[in-house]
C-alpha cells in the first residue's frame, strides 16, 4: 500500500465516497427522527461512517461528515449536528480499528480508554458553556422523575420513591460527576453496538470492492488535480493507437485484444461489438483514463481529461455522471474559470434552453445525456468521447442524442462513439469492430414452452388514482381512474414517457403503495394487504439483491430452503453453479435473472419489471426475454413491463397499454396471435 | 398505514414555490439567520428569548408564504410523548401553584415543558425555513463564501465545499435508494406460514438490518464510484461546483442588520 499522507489534498475517489457515505448516514439519522421508534436506526448511522473510514484517511471522513452535517441541519435542525457528532466519532474509531484489524474486544476496550476522557471533556463542557439550556434540560429530568415517582408513591412504594428523588437531585444537582459517569457507561455500550452492526457491512465491502484509492496500482490512478493547467500542452487529436491492449491489475482475462486505431480532427468513429469485448476500455484509454499494458498510444499532447481543449467523456448511465444540483451548475461543474462560460448558448446548442435554473433531478434520462454534451461543450474539448451513451434512452433520446453528436462533430471536435445500435454506427464517418464476447450465461429453454389458457384475473386495478403530497405545496398527481385487469398467463407492456405515472402504477399493482383512489386487487385481496403476491423487478435491480449470494439471495427473497436454489435455477435454464456467484458482481442483466429466479421460487403469480432492458446489448435482451416467456408460458406467471422502450421482444408484446399524464389512452392486443 | 412507508419519500429539503422577498434573500443570509437563532436559543433558552426568535422564524413564514400544507403532519405518537410529558411534569409540583376552580395546581413544571417544545419547534422551523426559500444549488456556493475566511487557518475550504455540493446533490438518489432498498424488504416478509406479512414495522426491518445496511452501503460506494469517475471526467476537484447563485444585496444587509440587534440585545438583556 501507497503511503497515506495526511497532508496530501483528497482524491476525488477518497471525497466522493467520504461525502456519499456521509450523506447516507445523514439519510438513516432523519429517518431516525420522523419513523416512530426510528431512533434505533440512529444507531446504524454510524456503520456508513465505519466503512467510510475502514477506507479512507481521517481527513476525508470530517470532510465528508461535516458536509453531511450540515445537510441534516437543513432538514432537521441542530438535532443533526449532535447525532452527527457521535456517530462519526464512533465510526471512525470502529473503521480505523477495522483497518488495524483489531479485535471486537481491544476495538471496545481500547476505544473506551482512548474516548472517554474526550468525550466526557466535551460533554462536561458544553454543559457549563451552555449553562442556561443545561437547567432547561436538567429540569426536564428532574420533573419527568418526580412526575413518575409521584405515581409509584400512589401505587404505595413510598418508601423506595423518596429514596430515588433523593438519587435524581443529586446526580442532576452534580452533573459534573453525573454526566462522566453516565459517559463511562454510554461510550463502551456505544462502542459495542456500532461494532456489532459495522462488522458485517465491513465484512461484505472487503469483499465486494478493491482497496480504495490510497492503496490503488499506479496505473488506475486518479489523474492528479494538476493535471488539466499542468506542464504539458493539451493535445488529444489525432490519436494514433498502435496494437493497444489492456489488462485490468490483477486480472487473468485481457480486457482489450490488441487494436489499432487513428482518430483525426472532426471525424465521427463509432465503435461497436458485444458486451465484454473491451469497447469501454477502448474508450477509457483513448479518453487517456487508463494507460495502455501493451503498445502505444501517440498524441500531439496530453489527452487533458476535463480539460479547456482536451478530452470530453459521456458515460452510459445519464445519472451517474450528473454533479450538478441545478442544470446551470453541472454545466460548469470543475471548470477552473467558470464565469467564462456562455451556459445558455451551452443548453441552447444541445437543445436545453431556458433549463439552466432546472433541479437536474428533475430531467429525464435524455435531457440528462443532453446535459452532460453541454457540460462537454463547455470545455471546447478536441475529442469526445461516448461511452455507450445512448444505451439507457428510449428510441427518440437516442436519434436526437446520435444527432447532437454528429453536429459536434461537424463543429471540428472528434468523436468517438461507443454504441451498439447498428443505425447509430452505419451513420458515423467510420466503424471500429472489437471482437466476441466471452461466453455469458446462456438461457437454454427445455422442452417446447407450452401456452397457459387465460387463467382468469390475477391483477384488477379499478378506478386507480394516486397523488404524491396530497395538501402540501408539493401535492402531484400521478395517476387518475385507471382501469387494467391482467390475467394469469398474460403479458401486458405499459408504455409511457417520463412523468407518466409508469413506475407509479408498478408501485400501486405490487401494493407498495396504497392508491388514493379506487382499488388495486391481487387475486381479490387488497393488493397492499398481500405484498409479495405480486414481485418486483425494480428497475435499479442491484439494490434488489441484499444478500452476499446468488443462492442465499434467491432463498432469502423466496422464503425457500437454500438446498434448491439449484433446481430453481435449473427449472428457468439457468446453470445451478450461478448459486455461488457473489451478487456484488453481477451485471445488471444478471441481477434481473436473480430476481426473476427469486419470484419464481416465491411462488409469485405475478411480476411487475420497470425498464428490464435498460442497457442490456442484443444478446442480453434475447436472454431475458426468453426467461421472460418461460416464466409466463411455463408457470402461468403474469407479466407486466413498464417500459418506455419501443423495442422489446415481440413475443413478450401481446398487449400494449399506453399511459399519458397518468391516464390511460391506448389498450390494444397484438393484431396478429402467432398461433403456438 | 404506516410512518416507515414514507422513508425517503418525506418531503424534505424541498423548495416552496414562490418568488416572495424570503425566496430573493442571498442563500448565505438566510443559513447565518438560521445559525445565529440556534445558537441563541440555545444560549438563552429564556420565554424573551425563545419568543423573539419564534417571532423571526415566523415573520419569515408570512412572508416567504409558506402554507401550512408545508409542515410535516406530526405522527400521532408523538402526540401522545407531548401530553405524557405535559402530565408527569404536572405532577412533578414545581411552584409556582395557580388556583383553578379550588384546586391548586403546580404549574412550573408545565411552563418548563412548553419551553422545552417551543424551542425544540424554533429549532426545527428555522432550519426548515431555509430548506422552503432556497433552491438547494444556491446552497454551496453561499457556503463558500462565508467560510471562505477560514482559508486564512489553512483549513481545507475547498474540499469542504466540494463534499458539501456531492452531499446535497446526492441526498435526494440516496433517499430513493432507500426507498427501493425497503420496498425490497417488504416484498420479501413472511410469516410462519410462509404467507405475506400485511401490516409492516420499524422492528421488521431491523430483523433483516444486516442485509439492508450492507446493500444500502455497498449500493452506496458503487455510487461514489460513479461520482469520483465524473470528477475525474470534469479534469478532478478544485473547480466550480455551481454556478453563479448570487450574492448579498441590500435587503440581505438590512435583515442580518437587524437580526444581529436582536441578538445584542437578547445576549445584553441577560
Amino acid at each position: 500500500m501507497a503511503p497515506r499522507s495526511r497532508r496530501r489534498p483528497l482524491a476525488a475517489g477518497e471525497l466522493a465516497e467520504a461525502a456519499l457515505l456521509a450523506d447516507l448516514a445523514v439519510v438513516l439519522t432523519v429517518a431516525g427522527q420522523i419513523v416512530p421508534l426510528g431512533g434505533a436506526l440512529i444507531a446504524l448511522a454510524a456503520v456508513p461512517l465505519a466503512v467510510a473510514a475502514s477506507r479512507h484517511r481521517l481527513r476525508a471522513v470530517v470532510a465528508g461528515s461535516i458536509a453531511a452535517s450540515f445537510v441534516g441541519f437543513l432538514v432537521i435542525g441542530t438535532a443533526a449536528l449532535w447525532t452527527m457528532a457521535a456517530c462519526t466519532v464512533l465510526g471512525a474509531w470502529v473503521g480505523a480499528s477495522d483497518r488495524r484489524g483489531r479485535s471486537h474486544r481491544r476495538t471496545i476496550v481500547l476505544g473506551s480508554v482512548v474516548l472517554w476522557p474526550p468525550v466526557s471533556i466535551f460533554v462536561v463542557g458544553m454543559m457549563g458553556v451552555l449553562s442556561s439550556l443545561r437547567e432547561l434540560m436538567l429540569d426536564q429530568i428532574r420533573n419527568g422523575a418526580k412526575g413518575s415517582l409521584r405515581i409509584l408513591e400512589a401505587a404505595g412504594a413510598r418508601e423506595s420513591a423518596a429514596r430515588t428523588e433523593e438519587i435524581v437531585t443529586w446526580a442532576t444537582d452534580h452533573w459534573w460527576v453525573t454526566a462522566p459517569v453516565l459517559m463511562a457507561l454510554l461510550v463502551p455500550l456505544a462502542l459495542w453496538v456500532a461494532t456489532g452492526l459495522s462488522t458485517p457491512t465491513l465484512r461484505r465491502v472487503h469483499r465486494a470492492f478493491a482497496p480504495p484509492s490510497g492503496g490503488a496500482p499506479a496505473t488506475d490512478a486518479e489523474p492528479d488535480r494538476a493535471a488539466p493547467s499542468g506542464s504539458a500542452p493539451v493535445g488529444p487529436v489525432p490519436v494514433e493507437l498502435h496494437s493497444v491492449a489492456y489488462r485490468f491489475p490483477g486480472r487473468r482475462r485481457v480486457a482489450l485484444d490488441p487494436t489499432s486505431l487513428r482518430l483525426e480532427p472532426g471525424e465521427l468513429v463509432a465503435v461497436t461489438g458485444p458486451n465484454g469485448a473491451g469497447k469501454s476500455t477502448l474508450a477509457r484509454l483513448v479518453a487517456g483514463r487508463l494507460q495502455p499494458s501493451a503498445g502505444t498510444i501517440a498524441r500531439p499532447g496530453a489527452a487533458g481529461l476535463g480539460a479547456v481543449g482536451g478530452t470530453a467523456l459521456i458515460a452510459q448511465r445519464p445519472e451517474a455522471q450528473v454533479l450538478g444540483v441545478r442544470v446551470a451548475d453541472d454545466v460548469v461543474w470543475g471548470l477552473r474559470e467558470p464565469e467564462t462560460v456562455d451556459i445558455e448558448a451551452m443548453l441552447t446548442a444541445v437543445g436545453l434552453a431556458g433549463f439552466a435554473g432546472r433541479e437536474t433531478a428533475t430531467l429525464s434520462g435524455g435531457e440528462l445525456q443532453r446535459l452532460a454534451v453541454a457540460a462537454a461543450l463547455a470545455r471546447r474539448p478536441g475529442l469526445l468521447v461516448s461511452d455507450e451513451s445512448t444505451a439507457m434512452l428510449d428510441h427518440e433520446g437516442r436519434r436526437a442524442l446520435d444527432d447532437l453528436l454528429h453536429e459536434v462533430a461537424r463543429g471540428g471536435t472528434t468523436v468517438l462513439h461507443v454504441t451498439h445500435d447498428s443505425a447509430e454506427a452505419a451513420a458515423a464517418d467510420r466503424t471500429v469492430s472489437l471482437g466476441p464476447a466471452p461466453a455469458a450465461i446462456r438461457v437454454t429453454p427445455d422442452g417446447r414452452p407450452r401456452r397457459w389458457g387465460a387463467g382468469g384475473p390475477i391483477l384488477e386495478l379499478r378506478g386507480v388514482g394516486y397523488e404524491y403530497g396530497p395538501g402540501t405545496p408539493w401535492a402531484h398527481r400521478a395517476l387518475r381512474g385507471i382501469d387494467l385487469v391482467v390475467e394469469r398467463g398474460e403479458s401486458v407492456v405499459v408504455v409511457g414517457r417520463n412523468g407518466s405515472g409508469k413506475s407509479t402504477l408498478a408501485w400501486i399493482a405490487s401494493g407498495l403503495l396504497a392508491p388514493t383512489e379506487g382499488e388495486a386487487l391481487v387475486g381479490g385481496t387488497p393488493a397492499i394487504a398481500v405484498v409479495g403476491r405480486v414481485a418486483v423487478s425494480f428497475q435499479h435491480a442491484r439494490l434488489q439483491l441484499l444478500r452476499p449470494r446468488v443462492g442465499e439471495e434467491i432463498a432469502a427473497a423466496a422464503g425457500i430452503d437454500s438446498a434448491v436454489t439449484g433446481r430453481v435455477l435449473a427449472a428457468l435454464g439457468l446453470d445451478p453453479a450461478f448459486a455461488r456467484r457473489r451478487v456484488d458482481e453481477l451485471s445488471g442483466g444478471e441481477a434481473r435473472r436473480v430476481v426473476l429466479a427469486a419470484a419464481l421460487a416465491g411462488r409469485a403469480e405475478a411480476i411487475v419489471l420497470d425498464e428490464p432492458f435498460a442497457g442490456l446489448d442484443a444478446a442480453g435482451r434475447a436472454d431475458l426475454g426468453a426467461l421472460l416467456l418461460t416464466l409466463r408460458d411455463e408457470h402461468g406467471v403474469a407479466i407486466v413491463i413498464v417500459t418506455h422502450d419501443a423495442d422489446l421482444p415481440a413475443a413478450l408484446v401481446e398487449r400494449t397499454v399506453e399511459l399519458e399524464a397518468g391516464r390511460i389512452v391506448r389498450d390494444e392486443r397484438a393484431a396478429t396471435e402467432d398461433p403456438a | 398505514m404506516s410512518g416507515a412507508r414514507r422513508v425517503g419519500t418525506v418531503t424534505v429539503l424541498r423548495l416552496v414555490p414562490g418568488n416572495s422577498p424570503v425566496h430573493r434573500l442571498w442563500a448565505g443570509t438566510k443559513l447565518l439567520v438560521a445559525a445565529v437563532l440556534a445558537v441563541i436559543c440555545s444560549v438563552r433558552p429564556t420565554w424573551p428569548a425563545i419568543g423573539a426568535c419564534g417571532a423571526v422564524v415566523a415573520l419569515g413564514l408570512l412572508v416567504g408564504r409558506i402554507p401550512l400544507g408545508a409542515f410535516p403532519r406530526l405522527p400521532r405518537w408523538f402526540l401522545v410523548v407531548v401530553v405524557a410529558g405535559a402530565g408527569l411534569n404536572l405532577l412533578a409540583g414545581v411552584d409556582p401553584r395557580v388556583e383553578i376552580l379550588g384546586v391548586s395546581i403546580a404549574v412550573g413544571g408545565l411552563e418548563q415543558w412548553a419551553r422545552f417544545m417551543a424551542l425544540a419547534v424554533v429549532l426545527l422551523t428555522s432550519g426548515a425555513l431555509v430548506g422552503w426559500t432556497t433552491p438547494l444549488g444556491e446552497v454551496a456556493p453561499a457556503v463558500r463564501t462565508l467560510v471562505a475566511p477560514l482559508r486564512w487557518l489553512r483549513l481545507p475550504v475547498d474540499e469542504f465545499v466540494s463534499a458539501l455540493a456531492l452531499a446535497l446533490r446526492s441526498l435526494p438518489l440516496l433517499a430513493e435508494e432507500i426507498r427501493v432498498l425497503t420496498a425490497t424488504v417488504r416484498l420479501r416478509l413472511r410469516d410462519e406460514r410462509g404467507e405475506p406479512v400485511a401490516r409492516f414495522s420499524v422492528g421488521l426491518v431491523l430483523g433483516q438490518v444486516h442485509d439492508l445496511l450492507g446493500a444500502a452501503v455497498v449500493a452506496t460506494l458503487r455510487r461514489g464510484r460513479d461520482v469520483a469517475e465524473a470528477i475525474t471526467a470534469r479534469g478532478g476537484l478544485g473547480g466550480a461546483v455551481a454556478a453563479d447563485a448570487g450574492r448579498p444585496r441590500t435587503a440581505d444587509a438590512l435583515v442580518l442588520f437587524a437580526v444581529g440587534a436582536l441578538t445584542v440585545a437578547i445576549l445584553a438583556s441577560g
